[in-house]
């Protein structure tokens, strides 16, 4: 990958990343550090990598990162069990994608990130896998119940009646 | 459809989702839970089901009109990014190789060029303005400047508040602070070479053949007379302030490069002429002049407002 096109993903990905990585974690500074951290990366072994290859590289780096960054918090919560007794609160917004998100703040941070994944970049589910290290089946589930979990916090906070 | 158990990740799969035994091998469609039946509607929803499980699902919709709607609710279960932009995008920008190495040759010849200017113009070689412009004289002539040779250190300064009356006053010259007291101080401007040697004084004002104070206009009269040099050290001399220059000059090199080199005070001195008749298209000189072997003996500088020589000294860069 040249200089030219380095700088091309940069603006052609950057804000990607970043909306990813900040709807993930909530955190805007955080995600700002992990995208440049992401970016610095890329530029070190920007001769190895193609340019095709360069935004599912992207993704996958940000993620690995984030999960590093929240492992090392310690605000990972477990993605196999979590509590779901504070989920549902009353919702007043009507904005239905507006309130998609705050549910999905609510989801475990593995199902966030391949719903994410696959609503805000499109990515199918063998990508969503060679990005997150699971499995199609996996991201399948984890879609899955992710959908789930959505209709449920919809329907049982009033949205949807 | 019955949902296996998946292996990659068994505890995703819920404790009653499980494969039923002995003889009802197989789970006829109406007797998806609420929950088996949302998982495959998502499944639905998102186009990942075929074949036969897509068969089961419709039937079981066909059937009941409210899990068609249940069904049909997770389409519209879709997240639409917001417009939120990378705030630290061009920081991440590269510039190429080539031209980071332009930028950082060329910023910092440029101010290594201020530096040279501003040294010019406020260092010893200010001192020796021969003539300027003065567009606001009363009778048309150019207000002509006297030079005067300087080499001892300054010794005072004084204001003299009348207009017409010369704002400098050496006092270190008997002969000279007679002449002033006296009023003759038009003499002295005439011929300034008398005092030469002796003290230094402003450049300022000094008549010259036919100019006198009084062709000055008057409003630039208060401008002259508040003209200072006290700033400068009392006691530093006209080489000291050379060598000043030339380690200012050594400073720059040594910040720009990050080593230590020899020094050659005119090449770099040429340097920034060169740079600066390129960037303000000048037509400054700088021209060494060297003896029969080869030694420099002098430097000689010209331009439009200025011009002089300077014999090197080899003792002092």
């Amino acid at each position: 990958m040249t200089v030219k096109e380095y700088n091309n993903a940069v603006r052609e990905f950057g804000d990607h990343v970043f909306r990813f990585i900040l709807r993930s974690i909530k955190d805007s500074h955080r995600a700002d550090d992990i995208v440049q951290d992401t970016y610095e990366k890329l530029w070190r072994c920007v001769t190895e990598i193609e340019y095709g290859a360069v935004k599912s590289w992207l993704f996958s780096t940000a993620y690995n990162r984030m999960i590093d960054v929240i492992r090392k918090d310690s605000r990972l919560v477990d993605v196999e069990y979590y509590d779901d007794s504070t989920l549902y609160t009353e919702e007043n917004g009507n904005d239905l994608n507006e309130v998609l998100h705050r549910a999905l703040e609510k989801l475990p941070a593995v199902q966030r990130s391949v719903i994410l994944l696959r609503d805000y970049e499109g990515y199918n589910y063998r990508e969503i896998g060679e990005i997150t290290g699971l499995s199609e089946a996996q991201v399948k589930t984890y879609i899955f119940r992710g959908r789930v979990a959505l209709r449920n916090y919809l329907v049982k906070t009033s949205v949807w009646q | 459809m019955a949902i296996t158990e998946d292996m990659d990740f068994p505890r995703l799969t819920p404790p009653d989702d499980r494969m039923p035994s002995g003889r009802r091998l197989f789970r006829r469609p109406a007797e998806l839970t609420d929950e088996q039946f949302d998982l495959m509607a998502a499944a639905w929803a998102e186009g990942a089901l075929s074949g036969e499980a897509v068969e089961e699902l419709e039937s079981v919709m066909t059937a009941s009109t409210d899990r068609r709607d249940r069904a049909g609710s997770f389409r519209s279960i879709r997240l639409v990014p917001y417009n939120e932009n990378w705030p630290g995008m061009k920081s991440a920008v590269r510039l190429s190789p080539a031209l980071t190495a332009f930028r950082r040759s060329v910023i910092p010849t440029l101010l290594a060029v201020a530096a040279m200017v501003i040294m010019i113009i406020y260092g010893p070689a200010g001192a020796k303005l021969k003539t300027i412009n003065s567009r606001g004289a009363v009778n048309g002539p150019a207000m002509t400047v006297a030079e005067i040779q300087v080499y001892a250190p300054i010794i005072a300064v004084e204001r003299i508040p009348e207009p017409n009356i010369l704002p400098v006053r050496p006092v270190q010259t008997p002969a000279a602070e007679e002449n002033a007291s006296q009023g003759h101080l038009a003499e002295g401007m005439e011929k300034p070479a008398e005092i030469t040697g002796l003290v230094r004084v402003e450049p300022i004002a000094l008549a010259r053949g036919h100019a006198t104070a009084s062709s000055v206009a008057p409003e630039l009269i208060p401008a002259i007379i508040s003209v200072n040099i006290r700033d400068i050290q009392p006691d530093m001399t006209l080489q000291e302030e050379k060598n000043w220059m030339f380690r200012s000059i050594s400073f720059l090199a040594g910040a720009v490069t990050g080593k230590e080199k020899k020094i050659d005070g005119y090449m770099i001195a040429n340097g920034c002429i060169t740079g600066i008749n390129n960037v303000f298209g000048w037509d400054m000189e700088l021209d060494r002049i060297s003896n029969k072997s080869g030694e420099p003996v002098a430097v000689t500088f010209s331009s439009s407002l200025l011009s002089f020589t300077k014999p090197v000294n080899k003792t002092t860069p």
